[in-house]
């Protein structure tokens, strides 16, 4: 379902909204959101503050005087009829609809702002303020979408030459590997016990990527990582300075606290090659390079992994962006066998030759 | 008639049963239904669309108009620009998805992403009174 404001509408009732949000912020939190931008928190429920603290830890910044965009954040449920209190629409909301769309009308333009689902969530992006409601402050309920806030700062961190993406990234002595691949295909797994075994780190998931020039650089947003349990066990005595933070939503994936690991921490990291992980019973780990009708293919993959999580199918300036930023690089995959560690010296040979 | 990638404007990849292609030029997005991708990927690795056309007349419960609708997919690959004539053919057995030709009802899709477009169709535009607010109509 779609309503349509015009702009003074919109304006005027997000006027509204966001005075009551800053009345009710008990704490303010900021992020240096890859060395781009600068967003404000403002929590109304002190609970969530240390949610964020654990996920974004890499990312928190001293308060600044002028953020580049606020992100408020509270919970829905202790915000009975909102719509109709705080928006001051008075539509009802069907029962058998479960998503209702916010669009303002600006020239022949239908330019979405805001987003209602029946089961989870707010979510409202208005002149660069990104305006989010859970249905809960459960550590579940926040990790419903993998990360607290992904599609909040995928959003905001964007610029002409930046762009957050789905992926992940490690290296040694400055040379880094950008690895993409949606779930499953071994990429946490893989970067984390690189992690593990001295190699640089950004990311296991998702990372912000810069383009300067003809380099690529990658910047990490959170301290999280995720893992199935059975890599979880099987690199327990590893991570023996990481803390667990909570199941992920669809409980198969352990969710981990990794700030301490600072000392492997990488911003501003150069990437030189991109890669994908694909898993091969029974096979030695291997690395080969695509073949140049391969390599449309995987950066289709690359683009889909990202656009496909943030549902942004359909803004084709975010997809030209990231071919211009990836159409340059060298391809290659990774061919992962059941040995983790012996997959890391593969990587490790590989990097080494760069 | 065989046909293959429009390379020199489009990326292709299929993932998890699903195609997706990206005009390399324009940044417009195409998704394809689990039949689509079948007859796609077909195409793309040189079956002819007599090939396929057989492939899809000998799934069980099959339309009558089996014809007509892959003729329309191929008519709205070729609009998009997704694919174009080719020479070369290839002789490989085209292999469909009976379980995905009945989740799609036997009807191969291409969608074209646009967020605008898709505002547009989605639902009428309904008016907020300053006094009323939006009522949708029941």
């Amino acid at each position: 379902m779609i309503a349509s404001l015009s702009p003074e509408q919109t304006s005027h009732c997000l006027s509204r909204l966001r005075e009551w949000l800053e009345s009710s912020c008990r704490e303010e939190l900021y992020l240096n959101l890859g060395e781009v931008k600068t967003l404000r928190v403002c929590c109304c429920h002190s609970e969530a503050t240390n949610m964020i603290r654990r996920q974004l830890a890499w990312s928190l910044s001293t308060p600044v005087k002028h953020s580049d965009a606020t992100l408020y954040f509270w919970e829905e449920s202790r915000m009975a009829d909102f719509h109709r209190r705080v928006l001051g629409l008075d539509f009802e909301r069907d029962a058998n609809d479960d998503y209702l769309m916010l669009v303002q009308r600006e020239r022949e333009k239908l330019i979405p702002f805001a987003e209602f689902t029946q089961n989870n969530s707010v979510r409202i992006w208005f002149e660069g303020n990104y305006f989010y409601a859970v249905r809960s402050m459960e550590p579940e309920e926040l990790l419903k979408e993998g990360h607290l806030f992904v599609k909040q700062l995928y959003r905001a961190v964007e610029t002409p030459s930046t762009h957050l993406i789905h992926g992940a990234c490690v290296g040694i002595d400055g040379k880094g590997v950008l690895l993409c691949a949606r779930g499953a295909k071994g990429k946490s797994t893989l970067t984390v016990t690189a992690m593990l075994r001295g190699f640089d780190y950004v990311s296991d998931d998702y990372l912000v990527l810069k383009k300067e020039g003809s380099s690529l650089f990658a910047s990490p947003l959170y301290s999280i990582i995720t893992l199935s349990p059975k890599m979880y066990n099987s690199l327990y005595a590893d991570l023996n300075k990481a803390h667990f933070v909570s199941n992920s939503a669809r409980k198969d994936k352990y969710v981990l606290d990794i700030e301490s690991y600072d000392d492997r921490l990488q911003r501003h990291y150069p990437i030189k090659v991109c890669m994908f992980p694909e898993i091969v019973p029974d096979a030695e780990p291997s690395v080969v390079a695509c073949a140049p009708q391969e390599k449309g293919r995987a950066i289709t993959h690359m683009i889909h992994s990202t656009i496909g999580q943030m549902n942004d199918e359909g803004n084709s300036l975010s997809v030209r962006k990231l071919i211009g930023m990836l159409r340059d690089m060298d391809f290659y995959r990774i061919r992962l066998s059941p040995d983790i560690f012996r997959n890391v010296e593969c990587l490790r040979s590989f990097i080494k030759q760069l | 008639m065989n046909y293959k990638l429009n390379e020199a404007k489009m990326f292709a990849d299929v993932t998890d049963g699903i195609a997706i292609i990206i005009n390399s030029l324009t940044g417009v997005y195409y998704g394809m239904n689990g039949l689509g991708t079948g007859m796609f990927d077909a195409l793309l690795k040189g079956s002819s669309d007599a090939d396929v056309l057989a492939a899809f007349q000998a799934l069980p419960g099959a339309p009558a108009d089996c014809e007509a609708r892959l003729q329309a997919f191929i008519e709205k690959l070729k609009a998009f620009e997704i694919i174009v004539p080719a020479s070369v053919a290839s002789t490989a057995p085209v292999s469909l998805v009976l379980k995905d030709a009945v989740y799609d009802e036997f009807t191969p899709a291409c969608n074209e992403y646009n967020d605008v477009q898709e505002l547009l169709f989605a639902d009428p535009i309904h008016e907020v009174k300053e006094d009323e607010g939006w009522k949708p109509e029941k």
